[in-house]
């Protein structure tokens, strides 16, 4: 006998479409469908017609034509006879370079200007409330120029750095002097970093279409490798631990396995530092880092950090008392107690918004443009855009990579994110 | 007997010692409390000294009077002495209009300020409903604003007629019925278009007319049943005009759309010269084409076949040729009349409205424009687009795109959360993508694609087209953060509202949405503050804003080359107090909307 009926079938009527729920969600979502078909094909058409009309075509064949134009900062081999394909790449790199260090400088200025706007220290913490005010409330692209400008226009000429005879006999210093023991030199022209270089290096290796420089990589190939090992070095040390209850002494293995390896590495290829050296009318010698990178890196390092450091205090807090207080119980001091407990658990509230932080600084690597940096946007964007003058494949294909960018970071940083979650029964 | 000595009375208590009472102990527990604290604060203190130093003669040398930056420096060198630094705000003096206005003709500056003023006005009934006391603080403010700046503008006798007619009518409308002055609201953005960009005002009268028609329409429809046989009839002439309409537009589309295709436009092939890459990049979109192409084709047949089998000759009232859509239109306008005349359903009802005011606008308000002219002609001169520039240009998208942003945003977020699949994955497929790429990637489709997107010929004001680019951008990151307020509600509110027997709309705008947006208040707002920075980025495709195109041109200006401190911190200040502003307001909102106890 069955206690519940069931609804009754009734025939199926048209009316059923608007006023019974369980089909209207099928009208609503066929009417949405076509509404959209049609919104798409109506801007295809226009697009078509327009193209005609200019008497342009849908073609992405301009990319392996020359390029013709100067990059500035270029990781990879570029040359204005290489192609458009390849400015694009250029482009891409740079964009990728100042994210990059864009997000580890902000993270760690973030992170620490986070923790102590929480210090019980008043001052401490109302310079940073001060600071993060000032930083949020201001648009980046403030930040971006006024850096810039001072960068490029407070700074010395390479001459002014020179240390002439009759200097030397009036006992007058230069006008200008370089940082870091002689091996840094900020000008108005950029600034100039030494530079690491190999009496034998391995050379490159060519593979076609790209080059790989070997001794770059097996600096890279024996870090991992070393990792790993001291990786395994503990743990070897965690398993005796816990079988015995003693520790065994590590440090001296890990320090060993973690420097011995690269230092002998770079002592074999000969490694040394070139460093910048005034001759004639400009230093020669180390890299010049142009002002519009360093530019940006600053300003997106300090924006960022400002909204990264409200993250961490707002992460910081959502840990209950209870916890630091049941850590100080246990007899933890203050260090550890954030290290062991309150940061582990406040990182799985901290890490969302931080990728979206991280998403917004790769986006806002576009301003480059506002100080002639050549990101994607603007070599493919901005000076093959214009001397091809293929507005429509240009900027699709630039959104396209954008948005390619934007998941591939936020994906990998949800699968880290999966990894410290709560796992919940 | 033993005297035994016992108090009668007690000890007054002593004071605390030095170290634990009054500023000493202040000191000692908040900035000498352990070595790393006394470490901070030393160099904490170490860090305001320098920057004091560094900065402090800087701002007390200050020169207010000079015509260039050589004859400022001059001015310090001969007060202050030999190698000594001071700001050189007489730049702000002579470019301050620049700052503000862009290049506005200045004696046409009493408009934008008036707008200003009336701004608030217009916000205030939103931002305090109800609340007496605050409007009237608010908008006394607004008087007082326009009456010193217009004065110092140099507005003519109008202009300060028109403002404070207004001002005073409202204030006198807060004191009677609060409630009311949402009604400016809804009329200021007619006005505010007016008093910018000018013309005449007749378009404003009548812009209010048809508003007050469209509301008339929608609650004489809804609320009195005598109107059921109006409204059917309005309905179904609306339905007819969009009915046919949309199939004669599926028909023209879709017919270009083939012949197109026919051709080969969207060919795979097309790409091959394009590398190996793009071929399969190329594959995909035409692949898509071709699919889309299909259905509008597959669409147009249908509707061809039932304007067919529901021909009702109409002809003589449209050209033969469109009989099949007026077919169409008439099966639609009937269903459309029938639903309405049994449900007088609220979305239906609004939609008449709409009917009402886009029939008037269409068919009256030339008419009415033209009869007003022939009595009066009040109209201000026009100011194009590209005259507008500095805050006034950064206020102007920020405050329409924050309008239009949040209810688009809210649509989105509701999408996303839908069981629906095609809804849901629609709404999903905008986020990210607005989401993912760089607004400046949007401005430039404002400025550069959407000459292509658009039918040919189409060219609209690029003012225009910038805010509806950030309005998207915003929406999408607002959807975002809805979404987390309606993930954030307990599933008990969503079966409560169920359980009560309300429909989806009426338990979202009664239960759901109240709660979430409460909960989202503190990140709408900072997207808000988002959204209004990010109008420095219209400089990139040519719109002249406060940061980078005004200070570009003061910088460019031989008199005052090489300055920078000074415009930056200028225009950064204005900034950060607009924005310091909304999130004070945000955290106002937030306690006066508290109501658990958490």
């Amino acid at each position: 006998m069955a206690f519940a009926t069931d609804a009754p079938k009734d025939g199926f009527r048209l009316s059923m479409l608007i006023y019974d729920t369980r089909y209207r969600s099928y009208t609503i979502q066929i009417v949405v469908l076509v509404l959209f078909a049609m919104a798409v094909a109506w801007l295809l058409n226009n697009t078509a017609q327009n193209l005609a009309a200019r008497g342009k075509e849908f073609n992405f064949g301009f990319l392996w034509q020359r390029a013709g134009y100067d990059i500035g900062q270029q990781l990879i081999p570029y040359t204005n006879d290489s192609t458009h394909f390849r400015a694009l790449l250029v482009g891409l790199i740079n964009t990728l370079v100042v994210a990059f260090f864009g997000c580890i400088f902000a993270t760690v200025l973030g992170v620490l200007i986070g923790v102590l706007r929480l210090s019980k220290n008043w001052l401490v913490s109302r310079l940073m409330t001060v600071y993060v005010e000032m930083f949020r409330n201001v648009p980046l692209l403030l930040w971006i120029l006024l850096s810039y400008v001072i960068l490029s226009e407070t700074t010395f000429q390479p001459r002014d750095f020179r240390l002439t005879d009759e200097m030397v006999a009036a006992g007058q210093a230069p006008l200008a002097s370089m940082m870091f023991f002689d091996s840094v030199a900020v000008t108005n022209r950029g600034t100039n970093i030494p530079s690491p270089l190999f009496e034998r290096g391995l050379g490159t290796l060519d593979l076609g279409f790209i080059s790989l420089n070997l001794t770059f990589w097996a600096v890279i190939a024996v870090i991992v490798g070393s990792v790993w090992v001291n990786r395994r070095i503990l743990a070897s040390a965690r398993v005796t631990q816990e079988a015995t209850g003693i520790r065994p002494v590590t440090w001296w293995k890990s320090i060993l396995v973690l420097f011995a390896p690269v230092i002998a590495l770079l002592v074999a290829m000969g490694f040394h530092l070139e460093v910048p050296t005034l001759q004639g009318f400009n230093f020669q010698g180390g890299i010049l880092v142009a002002h519009s990178f360093t530019a940006m890196v600053i300003a997106l390092t300090l924006y960022t950090a400002a909204f990264i450091a409200e993250i961490v205090r707002a992460g910081i807090q959502a840990i209950s008392r209870g916890q630091s207080e049941a850590a100080f119980a246990l007899g933890l001091r203050p260090g550890r107690t954030m290290s062991l407990i309150v940061l582990p658990q406040a990182l799985r509230v901290i890490i969302p918004p931080l990728i979206s932080q991280y998403l917004n600084l790769t986006k806002n690597t576009s301003l480059g443009i506002a100080v002639s940096y050549l990101d994607l946007r603007g070599t493919l964007g901005g000076i093959t855009l214009n001397q091809t003058g293929r507005e429509l494949e240009c900027m699709l294909l630039m959104m396209l990579i954008y948005l390619t960018i934007s998941l591939t970071i936020s994906t990998l940083m949800n699968m880290y994110n999966k990894s410290v979650q709560l796992k919940a029964r | 007997m033993a005297i035994e000595f016992s108090r009668t009375e007690m000890l007054l208590p002593l004071a605390p010692p030095l170290t634990e009472r009054g500023a000493v102990k202040w000191m000692r527990e908040n900035l000498f409390s352990s070595t790393l604290n006394i470490i901070l604060t030393v160099l904490g203190a170490l860090t305001i000294f320098w920057l004091i130093k560094a900065s402090l003669p800087w701002w007390l040398n200050s020169v207010w009077n000079a015509g260039s930056l050589s004859e400022c420096r001059q001015i310090v060198t001969a007060n202050a002495g030999e190698g000594a630094t001071g700001a050189c705000w007489a730049m702000v003096r002579q470019w301050w209009g620049a700052f503000i206005f862009g290049f506005y003709p200045p004696d046409q500056w009493w408009r934008p300020i008036t707008a200003f003023g009336l701004l608030f006005c217009a916000l205030t009934p939103v931002l305090f409903a109800g609340q007496k006391r605050r409007l009237t603080i608010v908008l006394g403010c607004v008087a007082v604003f326009l009456l010193v700046t217009l004065t110092l503008s140099g507005a003519p006798a109008v202009a300060f007629a028109l403002a404070i007619l207004l001002v005073v009518g409202l204030l006198g409308l807060a004191q009677v019925q609060p409630g009311k002055l949402l009604w400016f609201t809804l009329f200021f953005p007619a006005l505010c278009f007016w008093l910018l960009w000018g013309g005449s005002f007749w378009g404003v009268v009548s812009f209010a007319v048809a508003i007050g028609l469209a509301i008339t329409a929608a609650i004489l429809f809804t609320r009195v049943p005598v109107m059921n046989l109006g409204f059917a009839v309005i309905v179904a002439l609306g339905a007819l005009i969009v009915g046919a309409s949309l199939v004669n537009f599926v028909d023209t589309v879709s017919t270009s759309m083939w012949d197109g295709l026919s051709k080969a436009d969207f060919y795979p092939g097309y790409f091959a010269d394009s590398g190996p890459l793009l071929v399969v990049f190329g594959a995909i979109v035409s692949g898509i084409v071709w699919l889309i192409a299909w259905i509008a084709w597959a669409l147009v047949g249908l509707f061809h076949v039932i304007g067919w089998i529901a021909n009702l000759d109409l002809s003589l009232l449209i050209d033969s040729a469109y009989t099949p859509y007026i077919g169409v239109g008439s099966v639609l306008a009937a269903v459309g009349g029938f639903v309405a005349a049994r449900n007088r359903m609220a979305g239906v009802s609004i939609f008449a409205g709409l009917v009402v005011a886009a029939a008037y606008w269409i068919l009256l308000h030339p008419l009415v424009i033209e009869a007003l002219s022939v009595v009066a002609d009040p109209s201000l001169p026009r100011v194009n687009s590209d005259q507008f520039g500095g805050f006034l240009l950064a206020i102007i998208i920020g405050v329409t795109g924050i309008t239009f942003s949040l209810p688009i945003g809210i649509l989105l977020a509701l999408g996303r959360q839908s069981d629906m699949l095609i809804v849901k994955s629609l709404s999903v497929g905008f986020i990210e993508f607005i989401r993912g790429v760089p607004l400046i990637t949007l401005l430039f489709t404002a400025s550069l694609l959407l000459q292509y997107f658009l039918p040919p010929g189409t060219n609209f004001d690029i003012i225009l087209r910038v805010i509806i680019l950030v309005t998207f951008f915003a929406a999408a990151y607002l959807a975002e953060v809805i979404r987390g307020g309606l993930a954030a509600l307990p599933r008990g509110q969503y079966e409560a509202a169920d359980a009560l027997g309300l429909d989806y709309w009426r338990a979202q705008r009664l239960i759901i949405l109240p709660q979430a947006l409460k909960i989202s208040i503190p990140s709408i707002v900072s997207t808000f503050i988002g959204l209004f920075k990010d109008t420095t980025l219209v400089a990139f495709v040519g719109l002249m804003d406060p940061l980078k195109g005004v200070t570009q041109i003061v910088r460019a200006d031989i008199n005052w080359k090489g300055i920078y401190w000074e415009p930056y911190i200028f225009v950064g200040v204005i900034f950060f107090l607009i924005c310091f502003g909304m999130s004070r307001y945000s955290m106002y909102l937030e306690r006066k909307l508290k109501t658990d106890h958490r």
